[in-house]
């Protein structure tokens, strides 16, 4: 026997590709560039978007949509020591929500919310950053609100709110959430952020240096500038050739792929303090007895490295030098020992 | 009430580890040593300290010495390095400037290492002496002691460069991610390249300016021998100003178009550089004012510019685009071209007639198709060509 569904209801909406006018059946949303782009100069149930000059064509049912405007992407937030935010690092966006009955709802509420997607960005954590580190949202619409990672605003007199976002410090893609309740029914809709250090590139596996320090949170972790990738690849070809005897140079972490906040232990929290623009690497110094690396301690052939002592390596030290990187102690007389170049 | 008073202390501790300071806060300069004291509470509530010791505790002198290699027409540039005896470190990297490519880079033992510096035009020399690169209380050179044996060779001409200096830190700098932003701009300022060395001024290649405007090297004649005097190189004021002299004289001679008396003032220059060569001038002094001067004696004898020359000078300007217009560039080589077709018959009259065409033809296009420069270049040399040839009667 052949079943019948009831047909959903049908939202109409302008289709500016094709010029006519279309319907998707209930619960679809219209395809994004008809949705936010109808003719202009419709008179009749037409919104024009705060922020943008496009306009666009609603029908009866209730529908909620929140937007980022492109290219959907901005840098993290970045402590003032990586040089910060200035114009050309903008790690804030303009989110458009808007709830509408054919013609806008005012003065109702609408939570908007940010869920990190993973994995991205180079974190394959299980668990989601705590709300609070998932950046700042202000609102703006009938009412004004602040709140990290989520915030509830009422919407203006043409069912609009505008919401900054304030990117985390973690790069990585967002989902930005709107929802709201209207007639004991919870709409929702969705749009996605990406937030990272644009630009950087991976650090190849060649012969003349071993990548070391992947984890199952990250298990990407060698992103670093282009020109910081030529340097670090000119130490370890130097040392590589200088010096044949010595075990070429083990590269630790850099950055992420998106960049940002480098959580090395995995729990969204420093260290790494450093790490985020892909100019910060880590190398690996031997513990005699332990594991090989750049030699640093002296006496070499010691069996027991807690009975030896840092003297450093100034042949490892020089080469950072003339290829611009300053060469620092970190995690001294521990297992964590090694050497952070700061490009 | 006992638990206010542990909150009250917990605020106190909270706002003077993260509000209250500055840099002066976190950095302390230790006199005695010369080095900087460090110290910050982390953000798990540790006490970081870290001594940061600069690599400028050091009185360095460096004498250099230019001679020129006749078989390879390269200039060969020796630097001996001295610490003085104020030094409070050993010397242990020299580094300096060059501005054209070196080759042959001489250094003193196995144990000084030469590289280039990716960023900067810069050679650098290091030393030491442990096995595989340890650190070594030795490396360097002792406080009141030298070392020759640095140097290399350039086709470039001797000019007043920049060298760097860094003494040996007894341990390399420790130090920790999640520092106060005062103390990273600390280290941003002191602990970099070349904040953290000791600079001094020496000799180093660079190339002949080009084109190559004879009076505009007077110019820098005049410079090198100024500053000569302000880094004690030239020992009184007036030999510096007999110097002077002699170059300005050439450029009165130069601008009036009287060549022989350009050349006959800088061989004089030669002459004079040569007896006061160790007593009034320094090795240094020395080498900037007779390489530069030999250097435009040349160009004063060469600036006789074959028309072969000006056509070739023509087809790279293009190439650069310095010559937007391939049609006005091929009607200025014909021009050429017809000019030495009417040299190679014995008409120079004719020669000169179509190389006043040419200057028509340049003047008409510059500004609009041709550079300054190349228009500069090519009216000096064109013009000088036609009074070489004689004016057409």
């Amino acid at each position: 026997m052949k079943r019948f569904h009831p047909s959903p209801p049908e939202t109409p909406f302008y289709d500016s590709r094709k010029g006519v006018d279309r319907s998707l059946s209930g619960g679809q949303s219209p395809p994004d560039d008809t949705s936010w782009g109808g003719t202009p100069g419709r008179s009749k149930d037409t919104y024009e978007v705060p922020g943008e000059h496009v306009m666009m064509y609603i029908g009866q049912p209730t529908q909620l949509y929140i937007r980022i405007p492109e290219p959907k992407e901005i840098w993290p937030t970045l402590r003032d020591r990586d040089g910060g935010n200035p114009d050309n690092r903008n790690n804030k966006e303009s989110i458009h929500v808007l709830l509408i009955e054919g013609t806008g709802i005012p003065d109702h509420d609408v939570e908007i919310t940010v869920q990190m997607i993973l994995p991205s960005g180079g974190h394959d954590h299980t668990n989601q950053p705590p709300t609070e580190m998932r950046g700042l949202l202000t609102a703006t619409g009938g009412t004004t609100a602040t709140g990290n990672g989520e915030v509830t605003a009422r919407t203006n007199a043409q069912g609009g709110i505008t919401v900054t976002h304030a990117a985390p410090e973690f790069g990585g893609r967002f989902e930005l959430i709107a929802r709201a309740q209207v007639q004991g029914k919870i709409l929702e809709d969705r749009d996605t952020l990406t937030v990272r250090v644009p630009d950087l590139v991976e650090l190849p596996e060649v012969n003349y240096y071993e990548l070391i320090g992947r984890t199952n949170d990250h298990p990407s972790n060698h992103w670093a500038t282009q020109l910081v990738m030529e340097n670090i690849q000119s130490i370890a070809m130097a040392w590589f050739l200088l010096y044949p005897n010595e075990s070429p140079i083990s590269i630790n972490d850099i950055s992420l792929e998106y960049g940002g906040l480098f959580d090395v232990t995995g729990n969204w929290r420093p260290p790494h303090s450093s790490h985020r623009i892909g100019t910060d690497v880590d190398v690996r110094t031997a513990l005699p007895g332990l594991r090989s690396g750049i030699p640093t301690r002296t006496p070499r052939d010691a069996t027991d490295w807690a009975a030896t002592t840092w003297v450093g390596n100034i042949n490892f030290e020089d080469i950072c030098r003339v290829f611009n990187g300053e060469p620092e102690l970190h995690s001294p007389d521990s297992a964590n020992e090694h050497y952070h170049i700061d490009f | 009430m006992k638990s206010y008073k542990i909150i009250f202390l917990m605020f106190l501790l909270s706002f003077f580890t993260q509000v209250g300071f500055n840099a002066d806060n976190y950095i302390q300069f230790i006199p005695e040593t010369g080095d900087y004291k460090i110290s910050f509470y982390q953000e798990n509530g540790d006490l970081f300290v870290t001594i940061f010791e600069p690599a400028t505790k050091v009185d360095p002198f460096v004498h250099s010495v230019v001679s020129f290699n006749t078989n390879v027409n390269s200039y060969v540039y020796h630097y001996e390095l001295t610490n003085s005896v104020s030094s409070k470190q050993r010397l242990r990297v020299f580094s300096v400037e060059h501005y054209t490519p070196v080759t042959d880079i001489m250094s003193p033992s196995s144990s000084w290492r030469a590289r280039y510096f990716r960023f900067a035009p810069i050679l650098d020399w290091a030393n030491s002496r442990g096995e595989s690169g340890l650190r070594h209380p030795k490396d360097g050179i002792a406080p009141d002691s030298s070392q020759s044996g640095f140097g290399f060779e350039s086709k470039g001409l001797p000019t007043i460069v920049t060298c760097y200096f860094r003494g040996g830190i007894s341990k390399t700098f420790t130090f920790t991610e999640n520092a106060p932003i005062e103390v990273e701009e600390f280290l941003q300022t002191h602990g970099k390249f070349p904040a953290n060395t000791v600079q001094r001024k020496t000799l180093g290649p660079k190339a002949p300016p080009f084109p190559f405007f004879p009076a505009a090297f007077l110019d820098t004649l005049v410079s090198y021998t100024r500053q000569s005097g302000g880094l004690g190189w030239i020992a009184d004021q007036q030999t510096s100003e007999k110097y002077e002299t002699r170059f300005h004289s050439a450029q009165t001679a130069l601008q009036e178009d009287r060549l022989d008396d350009t050349r006959q003032t800088l061989y004089q220059v030669l002459q004079e550089v040569q007896t006061d060569s160790g007593a009034a001038l320094t090795s240094e002094a020395y080498a900037l004012l007779c390489y530069n001067t030999v250097y435009l004696l040349s160009q004063l004898q060469e600036s006789e510019v074959s028309l072969d020359d000006l056509i070739a000078y023509i087809r790279q300007a293009f190439e650069e685009g310095k010559i937007t217009n391939k049609g006005i560039a091929n009607s200025l080589i014909a021009k050429l071209e017809t000019a030495g077709k009417h040299l190679e018959k014995g008409k120079p009259k004719q020669a000169v007639n179509v190389l006043n065409a040419f200057l028509n033809e340049l003047e008409a296009q510059h500004e609009k198709h041709i550079a300054g420069e190349v228009y500069d270049y090519l009216k000096e040399n064109v013009t000088a060509l036609i009074t070489r040839l004689g004016s057409p009667e």
